[in-house]
């Protein structure tokens, strides 16, 4: 293999010094660490310098820009869904930052992010007491658990991930609780619909022929 | 008896008394301080309950905030007795294993338990071997945790049994250990990026998934350990002495050794597979417990490391909640933080070897 280049998440940094021994060409994909959503997203611009499509991506970014902001304005003024986000692994609970990606997601689409005092200048995940989780999550109206279906089999799958107590959070008990398709890391390039449709999710009177959800799985009520 | 052997008597008899003296203060002040720890514990957290409140939610008296109640007894409550049980266990299995392998610097992990867990936690989350569970079960971790413990305990067990030098048996097991985390490094290099997560989320170690089932099976086996282990402490003062004065004291040998084996197998094991490998208190408190009762004497150490250990590691699980809160910090991270520089401390102070 002499490859011409190497994309290296941000995650491996420490083997670009490698690749700097060995004279292969590399480049650092720090997306996942980029605080806005559209900042996110605009990587799609330099990988698109190396197939020489940059015209067509970038009428395709600035196209999405312009529905991100119609999405934003479609909510305005209306009274905000209180959403709790997280993941929970044998007790902990790994919570968004107020300041990532994800906030910005909740933000955009008209949450109000009940975590939203935690991290407002950080971006990634913070580990959080389930107490704070759970006295959080339980007024919330939507609570999206950060994981693919098969970590989320149903609600009682992620009460028996975190605490029996979670029984009588909110989203858990009147079904509105969701996580992510398989592919949702893979939709980066597609950021204002993913956005639209948390949208939808959070005001279901706005959007009542939206039955097809693409970026989002509705997590089984088991009671 | 002549004036003189009265007099030896007596002071014979008042140094005891001294000495058993201190012990009860000593005992008590643990005590005390295990108490308010615990009380601290349940009392304070992100959400604001008063003292007052606590001990009605505690008495059973009804009180006007439901979610208060519900954050005590649900939340707070099985974490604090999972947190003080756990280092109750931790610590005992320590102090076993140093007197075992009458070596000051061994801890209860020493043997391979917590990387027989450690590995059989990795081959689930990493390979996504599932045992006959649904895959990605959520009692999977804790199942795999157990087993892997029970499977190197059996090990050790059968190993122990054949070996006659303890040194020999020292090696193996850190043998073990080196073979698990081999395997486990392997499955790291191929595993992807969400399942390394959860892997090296369980082997931060927490206290926050003990639930009253969870305290419950820990209290009944742990509890049953630590009061055995109370009914061996002359065979293990006699052990101190060497074996062959272990057996002229009537001990039997072999067998005594595969229950000191086994007793802290059994209490690592069913610490790591609830809470995840939780560093420093199994090595740190029997060194705290010598060195504050000034004894060898099992019969006094092995309550004061029992308390001495669910104190330290209760004060360690308030901290990894309230210094940083709501972010938590890892456990292990806290215990290695706080115990440290107390022992040290300890050390240089009283100028003793261990």
């Amino acid at each position: 293999m002499a490859p011409d280049l190497i994309l290296l998440d941000a995650g491996f940094q420490q083997i670009g010094d490698k690749l700097d021994s060995l004279g292969i060409p590399y480049i650092i994909d720090s997306s996942d660490w980029e605080a806005d959503p559209m900042a996110r997203m605009e990587w799609i611009k330099l990988f698109a310098t190396l197939y020489n499509k940059e015209e067509d991506v970038i009428a395709y970014f600035d196209k999405g820009d312009e529905k991100l902001k119609e999405i934003e304005d479609r909510v305005k003024g209306l009274d905000k869904p209180k959403v709790s986000w997280g993941f929970l692994i044998t007790g902990k609970a790994f919570v968004p930052y107020a300041g990532s990606y994800v906030g910005k997601h909740i933000e955009l689409s008209g949450g109000d992010y009940i975590y939203k005092e935690i991290g407002p200048d950080k971006t990634h995940t913070a580990t959080i007491t389930m107490e704070e989780f759970y006295t959080g999550g339980r007024l919330s109206d939507v609570y999206i658990s950060s994981g693919p279906p098969a970590y989320n089999t149903s609600t009682q799958d992620i009460i028996d991930r975190g605490l029996p107590i979670m029984k009588d959070m909110k989203p858990l008990v009147e079904d509105n609780t969701w996580c992510y398709q398989p592919w949702y890391y893979q939709v980066v390039h597609e950021t204002p619909e993913v956005i639209e449709e948390l949208q939808a999710i959070l005001y279901p009177e706005l959007y009542p022929d939206y039955k097809e959800f693409k970026y989002y799985w509705k997590v089984p009520l088991v009671e | 008896m002549n004036y003189r052997q009265e007099v030896a008597t007596l002071d014979y008899q008042k140094t005891l008394d001294k000495k058993r003296s201190k012990y009860i203060v000593i005992y008590t002040t643990i005590t005390i301080l295990l108490i308010t720890l615990f009380l601290l514990n349940i009392s304070l957290g992100t959400i604001s309950i008063s003292f007052k409140e606590v001990i009605n939610i505690l008495l059973g008296r009804p009180i006007e905030d439901s979610i208060s109640t519900s954050v005590v007894r649900e939340i707070r409550l099985p974490r604090g007795i999972g947190a003080m049980l756990s280092g109750a266990a931790l610590s005992l299995a320590g102090l076993l294993m140093q007197i075992f392998f009458q070596n000051p610097i061994v801890d209860p992990f020493v043997l391979g338990i917590s990387s027989g867990a450690t590995l059989m936690v990795g081959l689930v989350t990493l390979t996504g071997i599932t045992m006959g569970l649904p895959q990605q079960s959520p009692h999977i971790l804790v199942l795999a945790a157990l087993l892997g413990a029970i499977i190197v305990m059996f090990i050790i067990t059968g190993i122990a049994s054949k070996v006659k030098n303890i040194i020999t048996l020292l090696v193996i097991g850190l043998m073990l250990g080196y073979l698990c985390s081999a395997i486990i490094n392997i499955l790291v290099a191929f595993a992807e990026k969400e399942s390394i997560r959860n892997f090296v989320v369980w082997t931060m170690g927490s206290f926050s998934g003990f639930t009253w089932d969870r305290v419950g099976l820990l209290a009944g086996i742990s509890i049953p350990v630590i009061l055995s282990s109370l009914l061996i402490s002359k065979p293990l003062n006699a052990l101190l002495l060497g074996e062959e004065y272990a057996r002229s004291m009537g001990v039997k040998i072999k067998g005594f050794r595969l229950s000191i084996v086994c007793l802290s197998s059994i209490l690592t094991g069913i610490v790591t597979a609830f809470a995840g490998p939780v560093a420093f208190v199994g090595l740190a408190v029997p060194h705290l417990s010598r060195l504050l009762l000034g004894t060898d004497d099992n019969r006094i150490l092995i309550p004061g490391a029992v308390l001495l250990g669910a104190t330290l590691t209760i004060l360690c699980d308030l901290l990894a909640r309230l210094l940083l809160s709501p972010v938590e910090l890892p456990i292990s991270a806290v215990t290695s933080f706080v115990g440290a520089p107390i022992v040290i401390y300890l050390l240089v102070k009283r100028r003793d070897s261990l």
